[in-house]
This record gives C-alpha cells, structure tokens and sequence, in this order.
C-alpha cells in the first residue's frame, strides 16, 4: 500500500460533509481500493514522489494517476491507460493539445513570450478586441489576469469603486476562486471554514435548483420566479448592495435557470443600482452552445469573468470584460498582475477562436449536446436510480438517488459509479456528493461521445 | 452617504512610475506613428489603470536582458516585472516548453499528478533551506500569498496579519491588505480583517536621525513588540527579506524578528516572488538572514514565459490534507513546471548566482563612486542584482527628488535603458542576472549621462 494513506483526515467528519460539495475526495474508501489496485511500478513511484514533495490537499494530492500524454477528448497515464475526460477542469473546451492551437503558442514563443506591464503587445490587444466583438461590443472594456480567482478580484474592486458600495450579492454552494475575497463571496463553507472573519459584506441567497429546491414550482414553466422574489427582498432589505456575482449556469451540479429568473435580475439589478457579474469561467468560450452563457438569455451583464478555456487548454488565462461606462479606475490598480497581457496566453486564445470558427464548433456542441441529451434521458427512463437530468450544451449533470419519490440522495452509488468508469477508461468530477458532472471537450467526436456514454451506462447496469 | 469615497488626488507614485504624467506625454509624443495606432488601439480596448494601460510603448520582442520596441530598438531592461532572471526568451526555456507542448501534456486536471511538476517541486526542496521540503504551486504570486498566508490561518487557527507598511505582496484583497500601499485598498471600503503593520527598517530615511544599525534596529522591533503585546495572537508575519526599494535589513533584524515569531508561534512568511531564485546572489534572500515557515516564489519560477508561482513550507505544516487552501485551476501545471525547471537547470548551469553577486557588487562600486560625483544620488543600496538609487534635491533633507527621477527614467530609456521609479524617486536595477560586464557598463554610462545632463 502507498504509505501516504497512513495520515490521518486530521479533521472532524463535519468537514468531510461538507467537503463532499465541491467534488469527490481523495480519502474515501473506493479511493484506496484504486490505488490499491494501481500495479504499474513507475505510476506507484511517481504517485509516491508526488505526495511526498507536495503539500497534501482535499482535491488534489495525493492524485489519482500520473498522466504522461493527452490528446483531443483523452488522457493517457504513464502506464498507458487511457482516459476520456469529461472534467478537465473545464480547462479542455477545444480537446486537450488541440495542434492548431499548439502550433500557434509555438510561434509566439519565437516572437515574444513575456511583455512587461508598462508596455503592450499586438496579440493581447488583438484579443482583447476579438472578446469584445464577441460580446457585439456590448463589454468592450478588458483586463487580463492569470487566473480566474484574481479575475474575479478586479471584478470585485471595479464594482466598489464604481458604486461606491461594498457588500456582494452571490449565492450559496457557488464557487468563485480560492483567495480569500473570492472565498468570502463564494458560498462555500468548506472553504470558509477556520480562515476567521472573512470579508465585510458577503450576503447570500440560495441559488435556483429546479429538482430539490424549497421554493422550485415545477408545475410552472418559470418555476423559479421565487428565487428571484427573495433575490429581490434581499436586496431590499440590505439597502446598499453593490455587486451581485454569479454563474449564469451553474457548472458543477448543473442548474439552468428559466429565462424569465435572469430577465427579472438584469431589472432588479438595475433599479437597485447593482452591478451584474456573471462568472463564466468555467462555461464561458462555448460549453453551452453559444460564446457566453448570458447569450441565451437575452440580457447582458455589467461585467463578465472568463478563464479557464479561455487559454485553449494551454495557457493560463483570464479576463474581465466589462461595459465602457465602467471605465472609470484609471487611477487605480484593479489588477495589477505580472502576467496583464501575456502574449503568449493571449496568441493561445486567439488561436482557440479562430479554431472555434474554423471548425463549426458551436454548431457542433449544439449536435452533440442534442445526442448527450437523448442518451441521457434514455438512461433515466432505464436506471431508476437517475432522479435527474439537467443540462444545456456540453455541460451536464446527472443526479443519484436511493428513490425517486423521496429524492434521498445515493453519494455511495455515485462513487461506485465513478469508480467503475474511472477503471473503464472515463473520467469525471462528482459534485455535491451525488451528481455526476459531465463537461466532454466541445470537439468530441460522435463515436467517442458514444463509447464514453457507453461506459456510463454500463456502470449504471453493473450497479443497479 | 457613499461608504467608499474616491479621491481626486493626484495619483500615488508608491508603486511605480505612473502613465499621466506630462513627461509621460512628451516621450509618447515622440513615438512613431505606427506605435501610436497601436497605442491607441491598446487604450480603446483594455480597461485603463495607472500603472498598466495607457502603456508606454509597444513591444516586438524581448531577449536576454533586453526588449524591443516596435521599431527595433533596444532597451536592457532593469525591471522586467521580475520574470526575467534567467533572462528573457530564454532558449533553452523555449525549447523545453516547446518540447513540452510536443509531448502533449499542456495541462492536468487537479486529481491528476505529471512528472514535470513533480520534478520542479523536488528541485525546489533541494535549493531551498534544508527544512522547507513541501511545494503548493499557483499561477500567480499574490494567489501564492494567499496560500501561505491561509495556511497559517488554519495551521495557528488565529486570523490576524502582520506587515510592512510600503511592501506590495499582490494584488487580491488579502494581498492587498498585507501589502502597505494605499493605491491597493484606498477607495476599496473595508478589506479583509485583522491585517496589522508596521515600519520597515530604514537605515538612511530613518525618522530619529540614528546612524547606529543595532540601535535603529531596536526601534523598528519595538514597533512589533508594541502590536504584539496587545495582538499576540497573529497568525502570519509577511515580509521581502529585503524591501523593493531596496533597503538590506541587518541579520540581526531579521534574527530579532525569528525570535519574536517562534516566541508567539507566529508564520514567518518571506515573499521572495521577486527575490527567490537568484537575484540577490544568493539561490534565496532568505538564505542572507533566517530560515522562514513559508517561502513564497513567483515570478521567475515560470521561465520568464508562463505564469507560474508557489509556496515551499516545512514538512510539520503538512496537515491539510483535509483543505483546499490553494485549489486553482493551474496548480499542477506540467508546461509552466517545465519553464520553471529549465530556468532553474539554466541559472544553475551558468552560474547565474554567482553573476549576480558578481555584476550586483560591480554595479553597486559604479554607482557608489558616481555618486560621489553626483550628490543628487543619496543613497545606494542593494544586495545582488537587486540595487535602488535614492534621488534627493538636498542630500542633508533627504527631500526625494520625483521630478528629476521621472526625468532620469525618460533620458535613459531613450538611451536604451529602461528602468522602474518606485516611492516617486528610487530607481530600481534589476536587470536580468545573464547580464555582462560589458552591459553593466552600459548602464552605469548611460546613468551617468543622464545625471550630466539633468539639472536639478
Ligand atoms: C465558477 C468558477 N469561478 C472561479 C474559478 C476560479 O478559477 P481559477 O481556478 O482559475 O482561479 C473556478 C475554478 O474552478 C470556477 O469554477
Ligand atoms: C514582492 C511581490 N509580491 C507579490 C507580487 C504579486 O505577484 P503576481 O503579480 O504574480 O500576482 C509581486 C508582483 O509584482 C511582488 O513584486
């Protein structure tokens, strides 16, 4: 056995509870049974190596598997497994080592890789004029930043400064980044938990959940028209709101809101002075069959926050975009990153554009999402144990229960289910304990969509 | 009444030299018009913040310790953002990345390990001190300050923070809140909580006109001593070892301030974003002083080309397994763990460190002398390639001189030399550590010219 198993949780249970939300763990019992189960002398050592030399961690080590290589929608281990991969951390929106866009990072590299922030560069200006005509101009102001947590750091300060509030506006169980504002707006607890008094101001609201929601009317077409109401009354009640900050759809247990929820907030937003911050990070860049999610609703934000894909799987990448009234902090620093305007991130993403133009992506999630759906649905007409299936796009999920009268959530099946497809060569992220997240990269083939759903439901008959 | 008020002064000079400035427009003005289209394209598009957009100028390319403009020329860059140790567009940091990106591993979901993140976390364990053995890594570097600093949060379970006033340790709330510099957090309403500071050591700005090191020493601890007794229960202590501008605290400083965190249990957390991995002629500044709980790395750990940064702690803060406190999405990034490794094997190779306390104690002897000659130059300090002039118009006021600063910065880099201001009047030198002899020389000269040519 790998010895790093010998440390303790070091906690109580009531942080594995709650840890259980934001994915699955690496300390859960069909956990160890894999890596009992991992033969390959080289992957034991690396995996080995891995936890000696890196600080131990909920999520990540120790890891799962050593990868050695990845293509398109697949990863492969060092022992040669090979897994399609419908997690990604949301980072493999255009395949992983997508060559056209390879093939441009290199010949960045050639010309300029780094730019200092007093100066700029053709590829970060190109791209940033690229996003806004994506937005039809309506967010053409930019800022770049590494990562998504500290995108959302200067989405935060231009909204103070721009309405001269400070409290935020976000809602509970969402994720906005790991430092300690976003953690503060985010309504997570786990990650809340033991930092002290977190910052001034962070108010929640529960966010829409069509399945198991208190206030969801599922005999309405616009059942969650309560969420917004109580939205509504909150912003009311505190007064002096400055900033409401949230997923357009929220990624991990996958919830769509009706039209209508996102039509009423843009109003509220407006008559309350609120700016409106949609966080896009992990579903920006097409995961839902348009460019930004905000698209399908008929409305625009004040700002917008991407990453992730944004650097093509390559590159790390942020953005904010926001409207050009909002151009107002030129005597601050919002940002105020090493990596403002990477050329090389930003070469990355222009490629991941133009190959998304290129090659029909869009079109291309709107056929496959049609399939995912289809199957999907035939799947819960087959396995009782599937209480629901929600989605747009490429982004799905897939929640488990023990009934489907009582909706008694089944966190056990899913990780025996995850497990199983772990070993049949499929991966991805279980969320809130019991709903499998799905996010195939958008250029997954018809045939591969097909095998990975295959895998799927075959764990779905082994284990009912 | 608005609880967040914006203030109408003139923008602060703490942090760097800033882009409204009349100088500032005279040098644009002479731009070409190329550059100015692009220029203008850059501010149409990107939100405008004082000290990145409107830029100064468009770059083409940048290589080993210079960059290019538009039009070719050539300015060795003394500030780089700090990224540029093992200097710019380094090749054998192209190759291997380029090799990475050939070997088709670009990036790993976080519940997965790959090897070259596992060997830069290993060599990391062997530069660094003895007992710093375990590696969190982020992209950027105030994510890394926010993962030291909460992993003291949960390791102490105590909240509180200690500082300097002045320092920069980034740039998301509680980076901002640790750093001292009023253009993070003015106008931004309350910030995260419990985050105390105190002076920095400053043997020539000292405020009681002491010449003695030990006894201004003790003035500067008593400052600690005074929040800690009534705030003992603080979490973390952050700190450069050496300040940006840069003042070179004494050993016996940073010996008095171990004592006082061991005493209190306190994180010693060193911010060496800037000066790890070299610049100080030294693999770590730490390694001049004390060994801190938590080294902070950034900047130069991604090649000069990704964006890459990190924590390396000691093997006892192993405990949080049950946590997240880092959980960003390019933690173990393999592309950006293979920039930082060739850079590494690249300082290594050629003896960077040795250069740079080599071409750091050339330069510092060039400026000492000139500024025999030029009584406008203060004070000189410096430790590596790490060095600060102090411009003053009186050298018994010690009154900062901005202007002529702003001015000297515009002359040499029409001299091809391009270099930051911060507090208003300090000229940072922080060139790449590949630097030459023969470009040493060049700085000192086209400093030299500038300081004949600009009156007071
Ligand atoms: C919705 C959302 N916001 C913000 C973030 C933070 O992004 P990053 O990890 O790049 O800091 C994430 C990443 O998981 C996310 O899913
Ligand atoms: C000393 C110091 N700490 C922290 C940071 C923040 O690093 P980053 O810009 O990568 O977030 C910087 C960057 O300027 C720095 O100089």
């Amino acid at each position: 056995m790998l010895n790093f198993w010998s440390d303790s949780m070091g906690d109580n249970k009531n942080t594995a509870k709650h840890l259980v939300e934001e994915g699955d763990l690496n300390v859960s019992g069909q956990r160890k049974l894999w890596h009992d189960a991992l033969t390959d002398d080289a992957t034991r050592d690396a995996l080995q190596r891995d936890a000696d030399h890196f600080l131990h961690q909920a999520l990540s080590t120790p890891c799962l598997d050593v990868l050695a290589s990845s293509d398109g929608a697949q990863l492969t281990s060092l022992a040669g497994k090979t897994y399609i991969d419908f997690h990604g951390n949301n980072v493999h929106q255009l395949g992983y080592n997508n060559s056209f866009v390879i093939d441009r990072v290199k010949q960045q590299l050639d010309i300029l890789a780094f730019c200092p922030r007093r100066f700029t560069n053709l590829p970060a200006i190109e791209l940033a004029e690229r996003l806004a005509a994506l937005t039809e101009h309506r967010l053409n102001r930019v800022l770049f930043a590494p990562g998504g947590t500290s995108a959302i750091g200067m989405a935060l300060k231009l909204a103070r400064i721009h309405t001269g509030k400070f409290k935020t506006l976000a809602m509970y169980d969402s994720f906005h980044g790991a430092s300690m504002d976003s953690i503060s707006l985010g309504g997570e607890y786990v990650f809340q938990q033991g930092l002290g008094p977190l910052m001034a101001g962070s108010v929640h609201v529960p966010p829409v959940d069509s399945y198991r929601g208190m206030w969801f009317n599922p005999n309405d077409q616009d059942g969650d028209m309560a969420y917004a109401d109580y939205l509504e009354y909150v912003l009311e009640k505190e007064g002096d709101i400055g900033v409401l900050v949230a997923e357009t759809v929220r990624s991990t247990t996958v919830h769509v809101p009706s039209q209508a929820y996102w039509r009423r907030i843009r109003e509220l937003c407006d008559q309350h002075g609120v700016l409106l911050v949609f966080d896009e990070i992990p579903i920006g860049m097409g995961r839902t069959g348009k460019s930004f999610a905000y698209q399908h609703y008929g409305i625009v934000p004040d700002m917008l926050v991407l990453g992730k894909g944004l650097g093509a799987g390559i590159m790390p990448m942020a953005a904010m975009l926001c409207k050009d009234e909002l151009n107002i902090a030129a005597q601050v620093s919002l940002g105020h990153f090493t990596h403002e305007k990477s050329p090389l991130g930003a070469a990355a993403a222009l490629a991941g554009l133009d190959y998304m133009d290129a090659h029909g992506v869009l079109p291309h999630v709107d056929r496959m999402g049609q399939l995912m759906a289809n199957r999907l649905e035939a799947m819960k007409a087959a396995y009782e144990a599937i209480g629901d299936v929600r989605g747009v796009g490429l982004l799905w999920g897939v929640e488990l229960v023990k009934d489907r009268e009582t909706k008694t959530p089944d966190p056990v099946l899913a990780e025996r289910v995850l497990y199983h497809c772990l070993g049949r060569g499929l991966s991805f992220k279980v969320s809130g304990g019991n709903v499998l997240s799905l996010y195939p990269p958008l250029v997954i083939s018809e045939q591969k969509l097909h095998e990975a759903l295959d895998i799927l439901e075959d764990a779905f008959r082994s284990n009912s | 009444m608005s609880v967040i008020q914006i203030t109408n002064d003139p923008i602060s000079r703490e942090q760097g030299d800033i882009n409204a400035s009349e100088l500032r427009n005279r040098y644009l003005s002479g731009l070409d018009a190329q550059t100015r289209d692009w220029i203008e394209a850059d501010a149409a598009v990107f939100l405008h913040q004082a000290l990145s957009t409107p830029v100064m100028n468009v770059l083409s390319k940048t290589e080993g310790a210079c960059i290019y403009d538009l039009r070719g020329n050539e300015y060795l860059d003394l500030h780089g953002n700090g990224v540029h140790n093992a200097g710019f567009s380094n090749p054998e940091v192209l190759t291997a990345v380029i090799q990475q990106l050939q070997s088709q591993l670009a990036f790993t979901p976080r519940r997965y390990t790959n090897i070259p993140a596992i060997r830069l976390a290993q060599k990391l364990v062997a530069i660094t001190p003895e007992p710093l053995t375990r590696v969190l890594f982020c992209p950027g570097g105030s994510e890394a300050i926010e993962m030291a600093v909460t992993l003291a949060k949960q390791v102490t379970g105590r909240w509180k923070t200690l500082s300097y006033w002045d320092s920069y340790h980034g740039n998301g709330f509680q980076a901002a809140s640790i750093g001292g510099e009023e253009h993070f957090t003015g106008g931004n309403g309350p910030m995260v909580p419990g985050a105390f500071h105190v002076e920095f050591p400053n043997y020539y700005r000292n405020p009681w006109g002491l010449t003695d090191t030990e006894a201004i020493d003790e003035q500067y601890i008593r400052q600690l001593d005074v929040i800690l007794q009534r705030h003992p229960d603080v979490a973390a202590l952050v700190a450069e070892p050496i300040s940006a501008t840069p003042v070179v605290p004494s050993r016996y400083y940073w010996e008095r301030v171990r004592e006082c965190c061991d005493r209190h249990g306190i994180f010693l957390i060193f911010d060496e974003i800037i000066e790890g991995l070299g610049r100080t002629g030294r693999w770590f500044a730490c390694e001049h002083y004390v060994i801190p709980d938590v080294l902070v790395l950034g900047k130069s750990l991604g090649g000069g080309v990704l964006p890459l940064a990190g924590i390396v702690t000691k093997e006892q803060f192993n405990v949080v397994s049950h946590r997240s406190i880092g959980h960003y999405t390019h933690e173990k990034n393999p592309l950006s763990a293979t920039a930082g490794l060739a850079a590494i094997h690249y300082l290594e190779a050629h003896r960077l460190i040795e250069n740079a306390a080599a071409m750091g104690a050339y330069l510092l002897e060039g400026f000492r002398d000139m500024q025999q000659r030029f009584p406008v130059i203060g004070h000189v300090a410096g430790k590596g390639l790490h060095i600060g002039l102090d411009l003053v118009t009186d050298s018994a006021t010690k009154e900062r001189a901005i202007f002529y600063a702003e001015q000297v910065m515009y002359a040499c880099m029409e001299n091809g030399v391009a270099f930051k201001v911060i507090e208003g009047n300090v000229a940072t030198i922080r060139p790449a550590l590949t630097i030459t002899k023969t470009q040493c020389d060049t700085i000192l000269s086209v400093f030299e010219h500038a300081f004949n040519k600009i009156k007071l």
